[in-house]
């Protein structure tokens, strides 16, 4: 349990001890009995006050909700906690119980502060919700517990305790229409069709039958009508490799706290990631913020939480150039893997890096949250000539990336990011 | 407020009977402004007030009981308005459909209840010694010397009590 503090005097217990002596005083200087009669109200207050003292015996424990309880939750999602004060000593009249919260976390439901009465060996459960408007990794807690009298005269503070860390993921959007595939597939299976014959459900050819082929590739139709065995060959599924860029440059960011550009790409990178690996293409992570930060492409439930959490702890910054990108890109992750650069294009050095990526033949997509239209959502005092040029800037930049290869998607991040994902794919596969 | 008017209509034989209303106000002003400090001193300054603007009266039953009863309904709503100060910082926080939570309602009853309960008890203390001190042979048919000393030994008496008391509230305290 811990060691509790010292009983306290609050300040109403010094007003009533002054009020006494001041009563003394004047009776004494004015020769009037009033203020003696103020003296020994005073004092008859301070003598019942005896019995406010907080109990000998003050055992409490406390109790967060279960251990298997989720400690996550996803931005504007909500969570309940749960917590439950045990008290194993004499009846406490007046506990003050504070669940204290981070700054960024709210309460959506009910209150982390009560009052309560305890009676011995009883126990007092209360529960609230809360949600938080951004990512990140949080410390809920601790509680803090305080006994006070009903005549504010004493308090006791308990030991705090029970803290808990909350992790807030980021968005992911349900994208189950949207189809990326990296032009180079590797040799593990996937779901994209290779240019290659091997496994698969989609029929490509006939051919002769080679010793170990199995009983049900055979094609017992044209094998009937050659008079000689013939096997299916099928259109291979494979899988390639995808990074995903984050742009984290504080000076490009756009937006509030809680709306903001950085948000949107986390959101987006959230849900491409949870896409591809689904279609299980081994997904890499490097991010450029306040540092920079990478995971090697790898597959499967653990790497999407891997980079999950790495979003979740990311902070924008821009100590990091992006050679350190090009570096990572170039040498440790593997070659003809497709770099998908989440990105508001606000700042030149990405813009001239992905340029410089798609001229080197990598296979390339930009996905950029458009900056304006956030703006315009946070703010109704902006100039129409100043939009028009950030308008006509933007498309220049833009029709560049195209030209040279990549596969831009202009995204109003007001709106889902699946309808223009789609949109963009299915007119680059015309 | 109600209690402040009472107190002024109860010293209207002063000059300065309407004291007790001016620093009354400064309870209303810290409920608004949920500001616990203003209140304290609206409170101090409203029984300082009384005792001096009645301090000419003559000491009767009457008159004894009527300024322990003004100076313990003083106490009593200082000691409720605080508490109602402090949950209601709570309550701003609080996100409800029906706007309350059963713990707050249930300390708010309860609260009222203790401080009712004990302030009774130190009113009926603070009578019991009032009357003893009014009415017991050594009262005010005595010489002035003999009063003087008595005064002082009175002033004395109370000032080891509130000591006393306050010394065994802090050995209780770092027990």
């Amino acid at each position: 349990m811990g060691v509790d503090g010292e009983t306290k005097k609050g300040r109403p217990f010094l007003y009533i001890v002054l009020l006494a002596v001041a009563g003394i005083i004047f009776g004494n200087l004015l020769g009037s009995w009033i203020f003696f009669i103020g003296t020994i109200c005073s004092v008859a207050i301070l003598v019942v006050a005896v019995g406010s003292l907080p109990p000998k015996n003050l055992h409490i424990e406390v109790e967060r909700g279960s251990r298997h309880e989720a400690r996550e939750v996803h931005v504007e999602g909500e969570l309940r906690l749960k917590i439950k004060i045990k008290n194993k000593g004499d009846e406490i009249r007046f506990l003050e119980v504070h669940d204290v919260l981070p700054p960024r976390i709210e309460v959506s439901e009910g209150t982390n502060h009560h009052i309560c009465t305890i009676k011995a060996n009883d126990v007092f459960e209360f529960d609230y919700k809360i949600k938080c408007p951004v990512t990140g990794n949080f410390e809920v807690g601790p509680i803090k517990l305080r006994y006070r009298d009903g005549l504010c005269l004493f308090s006791r503070v308990l030991e705090p305790r029970k803290k808990i860390d909350l992790q807030v993921l980021p968005k992911t959007e349900d994208m189950e229409k949207v189809s990326i595939a990296p032009s180079y597939t590797k040799h593990w299976l996937g779901d994209t069709k290779s240019k290659n014959i091997g496994f698969g459900s989609e029929f490509f050819a006939l051919r002769e039958y080679h010793p170990g082929d199995g009983l049900k590739d055979i094609n017992w139709k044209a094998t009937a009508r050659y008079l000689d065995p013939k096997t299916n060959a099928y259109e291979g599924e494979k899988s390639g490799d995808v990074i995903l860029v984050v742009d984290g440059y504080q000076e490009g960011m756009i937006g509030t706290m809680e709306h903001n550009t950085m948000k949107a790409s986390i959101d987006a990178t959230a849900s491409l990631a949870s896409v591809l690996l689904s279609s299980r293409h081994r997904v890499g992570l490097i991010v450029s913020g306040s540092y920079l930060n990478w995971l090697y492409p790898s597959t499967g439930k653990n790497h999407y939480h891997r980079i999950i959490a790495n979003l979740t702890k990311f902070e924008e910054g821009g100590g990091w150039g992006m050679e350190g990108v090009k570096w990572i890109l170039e040498d440790l992750f593997p070659r003809k893997s497709m770099i998908i650069f989440i990105s508001p294009l606000t700042v030149s050095k990405f813009s001239e890096t992905m340029i410089d990526l798609c001229m080197r033949e990598y296979d390339v997509m930009v996905i950029s949250p458009d900056p304006l239209k956030i703006e315009m959502d946070l703010t109704d005092n902006y100039e129409g000539l100043a939009e028009k040029l950030h308008h006509a800037e933007r498309q220049h930049l833009l029709d560049k990336l195209w030209t040279h290869g990549a596969i831009v998607v202009d995204w109003d991040p007001r709106e889902p990011l699946e309808p223009t994902l789609e949109e963009v794919l299915r007119y680059k596969r015309r | 407020m109600a209690v402040a008017i009472l107190a002024s209509v109860f010293s209207l034989h002063s000059h300065y009977w309407f004291l007790p209303i001016l620093f009354g106000c400064f309870v209303i002003l810290a409920y608004n402004l949920k500001s616990i400090f203003l209140l304290d001193i609206g409170i101090l300054s409203s029984i300082l007030s009384l005792f001096f603007v009645n301090h000419g009266l003559y000491p009767n039953l009457l008159n004894l009981s009527s300024v322990i009863g003004f100076f313990f309904l003083f106490v009593g709503i200082w000691f409720y308005v605080r508490n109602l100060i402090y949950i209601s910082g709570i309550e701003d926080n609080l996100v409800s459909e029906i706007g309350e939570v059963d713990s707050l309602v249930s300390f708010k009853r309860a609260v009222s209840i203790d401080i009712s309960g004990r302030l009774f008890i130190a009113a009926f203390l603070a009578i019991v010694a009032s009357l003893v001190g009014m009415y017991s042979p050594l009262g005010i048919d005595v010489s002035p010397m003999v009063e003087i000393l008595l005064m002082v030994a009175f002033s004395s008496g109370i000032f080891f009590i509130v000591y006393f008391i306050i010394r065994a509230l802090s050995i209780e305290s770092s027990i």
